[in-house]
């Protein structure tokens, strides 16, 4: 066994050496801390258990229609809570949005309206007051509200006195009755709670209400099994109420997932996995060439070694001794790794809290914790294993009497020679996977940043206005007040123009003169409800005229529609005159198209399909609804313009203050943020990597090159001249890399289809990415071939023969 | 003799620069070697005999003095007009053989005919053939070098020198790996060589060789000590004649 001299031993060749210790140890702790990040950043977002008690067993309930995630109808889930038998502590919520009134000054914050249980649930216990009661939901209950922590702060200056104090909150008088602790955001990022009351939570048929729910899975339960039980209640209720249902999108099934994995969707765990991959890839870059520098020095060392053999010193012994070497140096590479980390997650931690401000779910909160402890001795394990591999192969392979009759020209330098030509092939299948993917990441990042969403986002505020609909209590009174609104808004000096506009998501329609054969052939557009307006508000009017006084709810049902849906339906100006009909319409009204607007896109920001571009627009006031966004560009500076938003608001109804108004320019910024820095971060992980491969193919050639001083004196004696030395290097590296390029095109090509169908690559742009890594890598792999190769043919043929 | 010169050294000097000493392995060598001369170069070790060999074979660059090779300058050639000389005029044999294991017996006899422009895969072939006859090793042609043994790969070592037919033989110690038997063989294959018109220079320590030489030149620290020409008179007499016994810078 070793003993603590094996251990001395050890670090005093590695203090010997101290070049060479310090190199490893640090290109070991960037690799170390790379694949730790990466693992951390995405480990926290996707998988770490909620930082709630409990948190194993939480689960979130959704519908699923056609593999797109849906919110359940509050009746579907008051169904699963009253019959479900695999899941404990349901509970229903849905995320919106209050206004607090408080002394003049109002606050727009996010609301998380729930079921009563929801603290309890979460194992959280106010920091102040209480939280919820089971009566607080009950029909004629004082209305009550929870706040959060940073809302208390912000809004009440720290008061502890506001709670038991009343507050007027969406108009109605609602009690403070308790405040949580600072951090605490659940279920995503809610700055107030409010308990949804009986009927809400128990309605007696579908109520057109879309909600989510939160439970915990009974132990002893699978997750298919509470899929299965879940989707079976949905199938009887939509079953019994099937007269109710039948014009609705039906949802296929009822699923749990974890509150992390829903909020990424359905591409989160795909990005988990690639990502992880990448890490790991990384890792094993460098691995392989801290393994290389490691096999370099037991080759210096291969006579020492041969001597001790010799001498009677245990071949076991001699290669754990050896590997004691590996393991110091991924022992101190992982402390160092830990700590480049660590500072690493804060970097990001404090970067996405200014950023995004309150917008983040509360679990994403980034730093060392346990689990990146825990990964980090498994990476470093890893690393362990990887880096004493090649070294102790080569121990194991060592020839007593070869290495001291021939020194290392032996059989050593042949394994080594075998071994570094693998390892090139390794380096280049490793790289090529990890540039394609980069390069993924950089297209959609590409996107990301420089989408184009069709409007002029300058100088554009919007706002949502959500009417009390028992003071609004028909679609008279609705549409009288938004009327009024967009008048005194107009009329405003601090504003350039205004308008309505309401997006509802996709709708099937046809059109006059074209006979679908099934539902499923009718085309979709998305739907969205415009005021009238002179001026329109980010968009242009292309051909026709704009909505006016004469769309009217008596008037002739018109519509107006996108240029691409012009184009691709109705031959472009056409389409003028035309009637369109939406498949799941009640009224079985036709709508004439009067124009034709400049194209916005809608719907999935990122991702293009037939649906980004096509556009149905319908007046506002033939279809009234109690609320809609109200979109304004306004003329000097934003924080008036702001404040002559609420006054308008204010003027219309006094008791009506908007929603958060954001800044479009603002909001379109923090949209690409996220997937822009999430992405340039992997890509300069990505760079980190070539340059890793760059240098290992470099060390591995180079090694190569030396172990063949001998050859290329030989070569060059028989007549070849440097060109003809290079050349066959170069060769020889061509052929490790269309081996390592076959082999690569086999483990990406799945991933180069999953681009093409689900982030929309076109398959030109996949054969010219592919192409762009090939001669990229080619050329890298080649100049890295070139430099050890042509030093190799500086020196005279006589000086190569005589290289030991 | 032949009465005209293959290889004329003229003041040939080859200095090494080790940590600011600077060491003379060659001191002014005068030198003509004949067409078709056999000729042993010997001496004790770090007298400069493997540096003579390697300037003559144009692997290293003399530091000073003049070279001409078949009447042409070649003192100041550039590196790839040096390698062409080497691969078309010179045939090095190595005392460790120095074949490269990855290729087989056939490759590696054919390597320097690789790196000529003008020759084709059929002739090279015809031309490996061709050497391998004529040192009886043509049935070994795909096997790789590992499994020969010493005399086989010398033998093999030797038909890689004369492939290309040049006109010059440079062999540095071909003997000194290999047993008294195969010894003989390689020593006759290089006499045969030497009987066919080759002009064959052989660095070796061992006297038996050296005086199987036609001419036997000695050097002692540097510079040519003795230059013997020995004619044979029948099977066992040797009558030397000198050409020079001169000391140092007696030249």
């Amino acid at each position: 066994m070793l003993s603590f001299s094996d251990f001395n031993y050890a670090v005093r060749l590695l203090i010997k050496s101290p070049f060479f210790a310090v190199i490893t140890m640090l290109v070991l702790a960037g690799g170390l801390a790379v694949s730790m990040y990466v693992y951390s950043v995405l480990n926290t977002m996707l998988y770490k258990p909620l930082p709630i008690g409990d948190a194993q067993q939480v689960v979130r309930v959704q519908g699923k229609e056609k593999n797109r995630n849906r919110s359940l109808d509050a009746f579907e889930l008051a169904q699963m809570q009253q019959h479900a038998q695999t899941l404990d502590e349901f509970g229903l919520y849905v995320n919106g949005a209050s206004i607090i009134f408080d002394q003049g000054a109002t606050r727009s914050v996010k609301t998380t309206y729930a079921s009563w249980n929801i603290f309890q649930f979460s194992r959280t216990k106010p920091l102040l007051g209480r939280g919820f009661v089971q009566g607080d939901g009950r029909p004629g209950a004082e209305k009550v509200a929870v706040l959060s922590h940073r809302v208390w702060q912000a809004t009440f200056a720290g008061d502890p006195a506001i709670i038991g104090s009343v507050v007027r909150i969406d108009n109605i008088p609602t009690r403070i009755v308790g405040v949580m602790p600072k951090y605490y955001t659940f279920p995503i990022s809610a700055e107030m709670w409010i308990p949804l009351n009986d009927i809400e939570l128990n309605p007696i048929g579908y109520a057109d209400a879309p909600m989510s729910a939160f439970a915990r899975v009974k132990h002893d339960t699978t997750i298919r099994e509470v899929n299965t039980e879940l989707t079976s209640i949905l199938k009887l209720t939509q079953l019994q109420f099937q007269v109710s249902k039948e014009d609705e999108d039906i949802i296929d099934a009822a699923f749990v997932s974890s509150f992390q994995l829903a909020q990424t969707g359905n591409e989160g765990e795909i990005v988990f996995l690639l990502l992880n991959v990448v890490s790991i890839f990384i890792l094993l870059l460098v691995c392989i060439n801290v393994g290389n520098l490691i096999l370099a020095r037991t080759n210096e060392r291969v006579n020492e070694l041969a001597i001790r053999l010799a001498l009677g010193a245990p071949r076991g012994k001699l290669i754990l001794q050896m590997m004691l070497e590996s393991i110091i140096i991924c022992l101190v590479g992982g402390g160092f790794a830990l700590m480049l980390c660590g500072w690493m997650l804060g970097l990001t931690d404090a970067f996405f809290n200014n950023a995004f401000e309150g917008d983040l779910p509360f679990w994403w909160s980034w730093g060392i914790d346990l689990d990146t402890v825990q990964s980090t001795v498994i990476f470093v394990f890893f690393a362990m294993f990887l880096v004493s591999f090649l070294p102790t192969l080569s121990a194991t392979n060592l020839n007593i009497n070869t290495v001291l009759k021939d020194g290392s020209r032996g059989s050593q330098g042949k394994f080594t020679g075998k071994v570094s030509r693998a390892l090139v092939i390794v380096q280049i299948v490793l790289i090529s996977v990890i540039v394609l993917l980069g390069s993924i990441m950089a297209i959609v990042a590409g996107r990301v940043a420089n989408v184009d969403f069709g409007m002029d986002t300058t100088n554009l505020l919007h706002t949502e206005i959500a009417l009390d609909e028992t003071t609004y209590t028909d679609e008279d009174k609705q549409l009288m007040f938004f009327q009024q609104l967009l008048s005194r808004l107009r009329v405003n000096p601090e504003f350039e123009s205004a308008m309505l506009l309401q997006e509802l998501g996709a709708v099937k329609f046809g059109t006059d003169d074209v006979a679908y054969e099934s539902e499923d052939s009718y085309p979709k557009a998305n739907l969205v409800i415009l005021s009238e307006s002179e001026q329109l508000v980010g968009m242009d009017l292309l051909n026709g005229r704009s909505f006016d006084s004469r769309d009217n709810k008596d008037g002739l049902k018109t519509a107006m529609i996108s240029q691409y849906l012009a184009d691709t339906h109705f031959g472009g100006s056409e389409a003028l005159g035309k009637r369109i009909k939406l498949v799941e319409d009640e009224t079985d009204d036709e709508y004439t198209i009067v124009g034709i607007l400049s194209d916005v896109k809608r719907g999935d920001l990122f991702v293009e399909s037939a649906l980004t571009h096509a556009a149905i627009y319908l007046p506002f006031a033939q279809s009234v609804m109690p609320s809609a966004g109200v979109l304004v560009k306004y003329r000097g500076i934003e924080q008036r313009a702001r404040e002559e938003l609420i006054n308008s608001v204010n003027s219309v109804d006094s008791f009506m203050v908007p929603s958060r108004i954001r800044n479009y320019d603002e909001m379109l910024a923090k949209l690409t943020m996220m997937a822009t820095t999430m992405t340039d971060l992997f890509i300069r992980c990505g760079i980190f990597s070539v340059l890793i491969a760059m240098t290992g193919v470099y060390g591995l050639t180079s090694n190569t090159i030396v172990q063949k001083t001998q050859e290329i004196g030989l070569r060059r004696a028989l007549g070849a001249d440097d060109l003809d030395i290079i050349k066959h290097f170069v060769k020889q590296g061509a052929v490790q890399l269309s081996i390592g390029f076959f082999i690569a095109a086999l483990l990406v090509a799945p991933i180069l289809i999953a681009a093409t169908s689900l982030i929309g690559i076109s398959p030109l742009l996949s054969i010219l990415v592919g192409l762009g890594i090939i001669l990229t890598i080619s050329s890298l792999v080649t100049v890295a071939i070139y430099i050890p190769a042509r030093k190799a043919v500086l020196c005279e043929p006589s000086e190569s023969l005589r290289y030991e | 003799m032949s009465s005209e010169n293959l290889i004329q050294l003229i003041n040939v000097e080859k200095s090494f620069l080790t940590e600011d000493v600077e060491t003379k392995a060659l001191n002014g060598i005068n030198l003509n070697i004949g067409k078709g001369e056999y000729v042993s170069l010997s001496g004790p070790s770090g007298c400069g005999k493997s540096t003579l060999l390697s300037v003559l074979g144009l692997l290293d660059t003399q530091t000073a003095g003049q070279y001409i090779l078949g009447g042409h300058d070649v003192s100041d050639l550039s590196r790839a007009e040096r390698a062409a000389v080497r691969n078309k005029q010179i045939g090095f044999v190595f005392q460790s053989f120095n074949l490269i294991s990855d290729l087989t017996i056939a490759e590696n006899v054919a390597l320097p005919l690789t790196y000529r422009k003008d020759m084709n895969k059929s002739q090279i072939s015809e031309y490996v053939q061709h050497a391998l006859e004529r040192v009886e090793m043509q049935h070994r042609s795909k096997h790789y070098p590992s499994q020969l043994s010493g005399g086989q790969q010398q033998r093999i070592a030797v038909a890689r020198a004369i492939v290309g037919s040049p006109p010059l033989i440079l062999a540095d110690e071909p003997t000194g790996n290999l047993d008294s038997k195969n010894a003989e063989i390689v020593t006759s294959l290089l006499e045969r060589l030497h009987q066919d018109g080759a002009t064959v220079c052989i660095v070796t320590h061992n006297p038996e060789a050296a005086k199987r030489a036609q001419r036997q030149i000695s050097l002692f620290d540097g510079v040519i000590h003795s230059d013997v020409r020995g004619v044979v008179v029948d099977d066992d007499t040797v009558i030397k004649a000198p050409i020079m016994a001169a000391s140092v810078g007696s030249v």
